[in-house]
């Protein structure tokens, strides 16, 4: 296929599936529900670095004491922070997704916003014995959950309005005041429902938290694979080539599950035991390193005008893993010269570190850090594992290996022009 | 030692209150004035907000003056510096680097490594904010598309 048809194939043929897909309200509200939660996640994080000390038990290292000795002093604390940051992710997930549907739908929010706290509270809480409320779905098992309650509960509270489910009232009765009864008409209906879904699943021995966990627990468990970091790294890259945002296109459908993975893995830290999932929001840092490694061999290749000056230019970004710069500079939008080792390059970056957790030789991420931190110093935070980074520099070096033959090539064909174009001037 | 950690516990509230205060009073000269972030300043904002909430909570005990010390001093640095690069634009104000500057003052934006400069017609000297905290879109329509219409 020419180089220009497969462009016009992808931008005609699969394209509009792919925006269709990402504008379905569900999916667009699902991105603002993620997003809602960032901050409390960010907050949490902080928290949980400092309740866990990333040094082994007995370290007699300075810092490793005195850091010890803050997290055993402030325990209380912190793990408050904890608990209210990372570990009721769900809660803000809900609150996220009411706004966004409400916002979509030009629906009136608080009062959605209290229906739909109500509904997940009594889907997803117990009452433990001995009184107090058992939040365990507030977290990472709660998010799922919270996505379909935050979606759900508004729409189906504007349905029962729009469909006539309004008490009569005589016509003296004027709007302003008519419309709170018919909210609480509406809200008890709901409310009857939301119980009645909590009985049916406790009939059978569930809650619909577990209901909802036991069916993605599949696409959980193949999302967090060797197979599906490959595919995410190079499907991610296919979309960049064609001058699409990869990562926002693709982390619209992934990153739900990453985030989910992410939360687990800090609830199991914080429980002291081991991460388990690989492939989560903060392992995701680790397929974008590739943008240096590009910079850094052209740097060392470049003979032509055209890449030492992109080289340059995009160094200083792709210190904080900002790629734009090198993506439409070198280019690598629709440059067939360099589709192959590209895809290859990104397909390392997600395969090294996946086997490097998968074999032990370092931990497993669990700690969300900023996106623009240099990676260097991410890859170390994400994991607070020293061994990342000598993974994260085999990485580097097995990257720039793969793209330098290509690049040199590339380079070579970029001098020929600029002699054969100075030659005619 | 303890009182070290307690100044440095007040004046870790009183730079948050200075940059309350500074927006807010932003607000009050330009009511139109957006207070949006970019997703990523908004994620720079909460980790610096985490470090401060655990700066201000953490208790003043002999064993852990010094690493307290050196949380809150982290703290206090990141949030001084964050209140400076914070960037609000209005109808007819922008604040910038914690002063507020009318919008027919500024003659020019440009984007530089990680900077945004602003020339402005009373002085000669740029303003440069290393990696703002803003919005690119607020930027582009309330303060770049005003200038070019003038």
């Amino acid at each position: 296929m020419a180089k220009g048809n497969m462009g016009d194939f992808v931008q005609d043929k699969i394209m509009p599936w792919i925006e269709k897909f990402i504008n379905l309200k569900f999916v667009s509200c699902m991105q603002a529900g993620i997003t809602a939660c960032m901050n409390a996640t960010m907050i949490g994080s902080i928290f949980m670095l400092l309740m866990t000390p990333p040094f082994p038990a007995g370290s007699t290292f300075g810092l490793a004491v005195a850091w010890s000795e803050f997290a055993a002093a402030n325990a209380s604390w912190l793990n408050l922070g904890y608990q209210i940051g990372l570990n009721a992710a769900g809660f803000y997930i809900l609150i996220g997704m009411v706004a966004a549907v409400c916002k979509k739908d030009n629906l009136p929010i608080a009062s959605n916003m209290v229906l739909s706290v109500f509904a997940f509270i009594v889907l997803q809480c117990s009452i433990m014995e001995g009184g107090g409320l058992n939040i365990g779905f507030w977290g990472a098992k709660g998010m799922m959950a919270a996505l379909i309650v935050g979606f759900v509960v508004p729409e189906f509270n504007a349905w029962l309005l729009t469909h006539g489910f309004k008490i009569k009232l005589p016509e003296s009765v004027p709007p302003f005041a008519a419309e709170p009864i018919n909210q609480i008409f509406t809200n008890m209906i709901v409310a009857t429902v939301i119980f009645a879904v909590k009985l049916g699943f406790a009939a059978f021995g569930t809650t619909l938290g577990d209901f909802i966990n036991s069916i993605f627990a599949p696409l959980f468990s193949a999302a967090d694979s060797l197979g599906a970091v490959l595919l995410y790294c190079v499907l991610v890259r296919i979309l960049w080539f064609f001058g699409l945002h990869g990562n926002n296109i693709a982390g619209s459908v992934v990153n739900v599950v990453l985030t989910n993975n992410l939360v687990a893995n800090a609830e199991a830290v914080m429980a002291g035991e081991q991460p388990t999932f690989i492939f989560n929001s903060a392992f995701q840092n680790w397929t974008t390193t590739g943008i240096l490694a590009i910079v850094i061999a052209t740097m060392i290749v470049a003979k032509s005008q055209q890449l030492k000056a992109i080289s340059r230019i995009a160094i200083v970004p792709a210190l904080f893993n900002i790629g734009e710069p090198l993506t439409f500079g070198l280019p690598l939008v629709l440059n067939f010269d360099i589709l192959v080792p590209y895809l290859i390059l990104f397909a390392l970056n997600g395969a090294i570190p996946y086997l490097a957790c998968e074999w032990g030789l370092m931990n497993i991420p669990y700690v969300s850090i900023p996106f623009t931190v240099p990676a260097i110093i991410k890859v170390f935070l994400m994991s607070m594992d020293w061994r990342a980074v000598v993974v994260y520099l085999v990485n580097m070096v097995a990257s720039i290996a793969v793209i330098i033959p290509w690049l040199i090539r590339y380079d070579r064909r970029l001098l020929a022009q600029e002699k054969a174009s100075s030659a005619t001037n | 030692m303890p009182i070290v950690l307690i100044v440095e516990k007040v004046m870790i509230l009183a730079i948050y209150g200075y940059a309350i205060k500074m927006m807010v009073d932003f607000k009050k000269k330009d009511p139109v004035a957006k207070f949006e972030f970019d997703l990523l300043s908004r994620l720079e904002i909460a980790v610096v907000i985490g470090m401060a909430l655990a700066s201000l909570v953490s208790v003043i005990n002999p064993k852990t003056y010094v690493f307290t010390a050196g949380l809150c001093l982290l703290t206090l640095l990141l949030a001084y510096f964050q209140s400076r690069r914070i960037i609000l634009a209005g109808n007819r104000y922008v604040l910038l680097k914690g002063k507020t500057i009318a919008l027919k003052n500024i003659k020019q934006l440009r984007t530089g490594m990680f900077t945004l400069k602003v020339a402005l017609k009373d002085q000669e000297k740029e303003l440069s904010i290393y990696v703002p905290l803003t919005s690119n879109r607020v930027l582009r329509e309330q303060v770049e598309a005003k200038i070019k219409k003038k």
